[in-house]
């Protein structure tokens, strides 16, 4: 009996579900398959995009419509980010938002290419989702190679022409790709790799690894790691501790407001590349403040560059003057350097879908996290 | 020989449950809703082959899903084309890079490589029992995830492979389920299913009696390898891109779940389970997008499906410790009842 309860329950929900309303392209369909619970929640930003689009819909919507924003969690799992990306589309959305990962990223994007669909993802780093996807797939923040290739040029420029890398295998591609990226900018500006040294994520001790560094026959004068909080402060602390006092250029893992003080002694030999900064008066903190207002949680940069996705689909819909996926798609292809909100410049055309984008580089100063210029690489490594 | 036909009578019911769920999923239900019926089939497939060894054997096994990782990640870098594999595995071993396979050499290849490994992990595995064999097959997990994660000439390690030709159809998921019901059922009712679950129950009786028991547990522990190895081949060809994230703790628990949701002694118990725990599954994960429901507007919560998780498990633990079915098919507690019910006739 049970059974079959069981199974025309099944059947039943499958019916109900299955008769929603279908979307005709006469408004904006935003849908979003974000990392809402999980171990990617920190990299995704469903409160970001919702602040944008409650913004957007105040001023009076896109092409004068509201826009419609339909969000599915993810759970941080691929097949589950595959599965809600096809429900998205079959709900009528014209544009996606994707995960964090390229495991999920790429089914959206296969699943949507037919329809012509962008996707963009909000979060992640990694160039390899547009490389997978080249007719539709698009990160909103930079790509680790560009990022990369931002530290290489600073490192360059403060004098440094011989860098030990560290390489860690355990989060994903970021801590063991963007490294080597690193080494292929810096080599190409004339510096040298001399060394490279294995971690792992969670080490409390960063002694074997610096021993390691010291004991390098041709002495390096700069470190790069693309190392996640909290080690990457255990790691400086540990650098400054034990008296080597190298300096350490690294990306947007160290961007986090725990650093300075995990670092204690150690935070200023840090120098990394990271998406924005809200300092007064820039266009970030502005969103910052407005959405605060509005009640939304602003828990890390992922929220400016939340916000920043709509941005981007905002512009592409309006220069397409059309609510078309096809359309939009190919309007993304075409922005130039659109005025964003972590960034003050934003370019995807002839980019393959990773955007060239302003990158902020940070030191810690008195303990606070400290814009010291901006960057936009001239040369960058292929994905 | 009437117990086999008795068995396969019952694998029948549970195939045409499978079948009714497939039928109805192609004609009525939306891309998306076949999607979670394709996954459904996979985790189905998953959990039985789960069943098979620990149903059998007695053995909490944790390591189930390396197996579905080797299976998935073998024929991914086989059937990739060469035009993709330039990007994404230059630098394969064994001159894999420059090689493209067929859709059916690849999956037999990827299932012979898993029954191979299977065998020879099996071969070291049987000669324990109770918690250091469990804790050896959680090894077994973080092993052939550790392996994955840093071959990354061969799989890429932590990032996802890509453009796997996306061949797999609902039609061929329902179709290795219904088989790997009667596998199952086979299995667990022949005479070394038997002899096996005797041995599970009482080690120095059975052995007195004579029963084999590491070469019957060695062939439980492949044929639930192999069966893990269908369900990797169906996850790698459908979704068409993986990532060593997919065959781990998540996927790992979420089988077990439902299999001791279910009843882990009958394959009944891995069928039912997994249907309420997907029904379950869809149905909270409607409710935590914040639907309306008969005019009211439910708030967004998401999360809820992990509370549904945890909560079934608990309610199950306490009110049906060996699963909803129990330790019986569900042909044989049916057969049961209307004998009894026939004999309480007779007395009336």
């Amino acid at each position: 009996m049970r059974l079959r309860d069981v199974l025309l329950t099944s059947i039943a929900i499958a019916g109900v579900v299955g008769s929603g309303p279908a979307n005709a392209a006469d408004q904006l369909v935003i849908g979003y398959a974000a990392a809402v619970t999980g171990g990617l929640a920190p990299y995704d930003s469903p409160d970001g995009v919702s602040c944008r689009v409650a913004q957007i819909n105040e001023a009076g919507g896109i092409l004068g419509k509201p826009v419609k924003l339909i969000i599915r969690d993810t759970k941080s799992d691929a097949v589950t980010a595959s599965n809600v990306g096809q429900d998205l589309i079959d709900q009528g959305a014209n544009v996606l938002l994707g995960p964090p990962t390229d495991d999920g990223l790429i089914p959206i994007a296969q699943l949507a290419l037919p329809k012509s669909i962008p996707v963009l993802s909000v979060g992640a780093t990694q160039p390899a989702f547009p490389v997978a996807s080249p007719e539709n797939g698009y990160l909103v923040p930079f790509g680790d190679n560009a990022s990369a290739a931002g530290a290489a040029e600073v490192a360059y420029k403060a004098g440094h022409r011989k860098a030990v890398l560290m390489i860690a295998n355990d989060v994903g591609a970021y801590s063991a790709v963007t490294p080597e990226y690193f080494a292929k900018a810096f080599e190409k500006l004339g510096g040298k790799i001399v060394g490279r040294v294995n971690y792992h994520h969670g080490l409390a001790d960063y002694n074997a690894q610096v021993t390691e560094i010291k004991n390098i026959a041709d002495k390096p004068d700069m470190i790069f790691a693309a190392i996640l909080v909290p080690d990457a402060g255990v790691l400086v602390r540990t650098i400054k501790a034990t008296g080597l006092d190298m300096p350490v250029f690294g990306t947007d893992g160290f961007d986090d407001p725990s650093f300075p003080e995990v670092a204690a002694g150690g935070a200023g030999l840090a120098t990394f590349v990271t998406h924005g900064f809200p300092g007064e008066g820039s266009a970030l903190k502005a969103f910052y403040d407005d959405c605060t207002k509005r009640g939304f949680k602003v828990q890390n940069i992922f929220f400016g560059l939340g916000g920043e996705a709509v941005e981007v689909v905002k512009a592409a819909v309006e220069k397409a003057n059309s609510f078309d996926s096809a359309a939009i798609n190919g309007a993304i292809k075409e922005i130039q350097d659109l005025k964003g909100i972590t960034t003050g410049s934003i370019t995807y055309k002839d980019r393959g879908g990773v955007p060239l984008k302003e990158m902020t580089v940070m030191q810690v100063k008195d303990g606070k996290m400290t814009p010291i210029e901006t960057v936009r690489p001239s040369w960058v490594a292929a994905p | 020989m009437s117990n086999l036909v008795q068995s396969a009578k019952g694998a029948l019911l549970l195939g045409a449950i499978v079948a009714l769920i497939a039928v109805a999923a192609t004609l009525f239900a939306e891309p998306f809703y076949q999607r979670i019926v394709f996954i459904f089939m996979v985790n189905l497939i998953a959990v039985i082959g789960l069943q098979v060894f620990m149903g059998n054997a007695g053995i909490t096994n944790y390591g189930h899903i390396a197996f579905m990782g080797i299976a998935a990640y073998t024929v991914a870098i086989l059937v990739t084309p060469i035009a993709i594999k330039k990007t994404a595995l230059a630098n394969a071993p064994f001159g894999l890079a420059g090689m493209e396979f067929g859709i059916w050499t690849s999956v037999a290849i990827a299932l012979l490589v898993t029954v191979v490994i299977a065998f020879l992990v099996g071969s070291m595995l049987v000669r324990q029992t109770g918690t250091p064999a469990s804790i050896a097959t959680l090894a077994l997990l973080v092993i052939v995830h550790v392996v994955i994660m840093n071959w990354v000439d061969l799989t890429r390690g932590p990032r996802a492979i890509y453009g796997v030709p996306v061949k797999a159809t609902l039609g061929w998921a329902a179709f290795c389920a219904i088989a790997a019901i009667f596998v199952a059922r086979l299995f667990r009712d022949s005479r070394w299913g038997l002899q096996l679950r005797a041995a599970s129950e009482n080690i120095a009786a059975a052995s007195a009696m004579g029963v084999r028991i590491k070469r019957l547990r060695l062939a439980a522990w492949v044929l639930s390898a192999a069966l893990l190895g269908v369900a990797g081949v169906l996850f790698s060809l459908f979704v068409g891109t993986i990532s060593p994230r997919s065959f781990y703790f998540d996927l790992t628990f979420l089988t077990l779940a439902m299999l001791v949701v279910g009843g882990v002694y009958s394959v009944s118990g891995a069928v039912i389970g997994s249907v309420v725990m997907t029904v379950g599954f869809e149905i909270t994960r409607y409710l935590e997008n914040g639907p309306s429901l008969a005019g009211i507007k439910l708030p967004e919560m998401f999360g809820l499906t992990g509370v549904f998780l945890g909560v079934t498990i608990v309610l199950c633990m306490i009110l049906r410790p060996h699963g909803l079915v129990g330790g019986d098919e569900i042909d044989e507690i049916w057969r049961r009842r209307s004998q009894d019910r026939a004999a309480g006739g007779d007395v009336s």
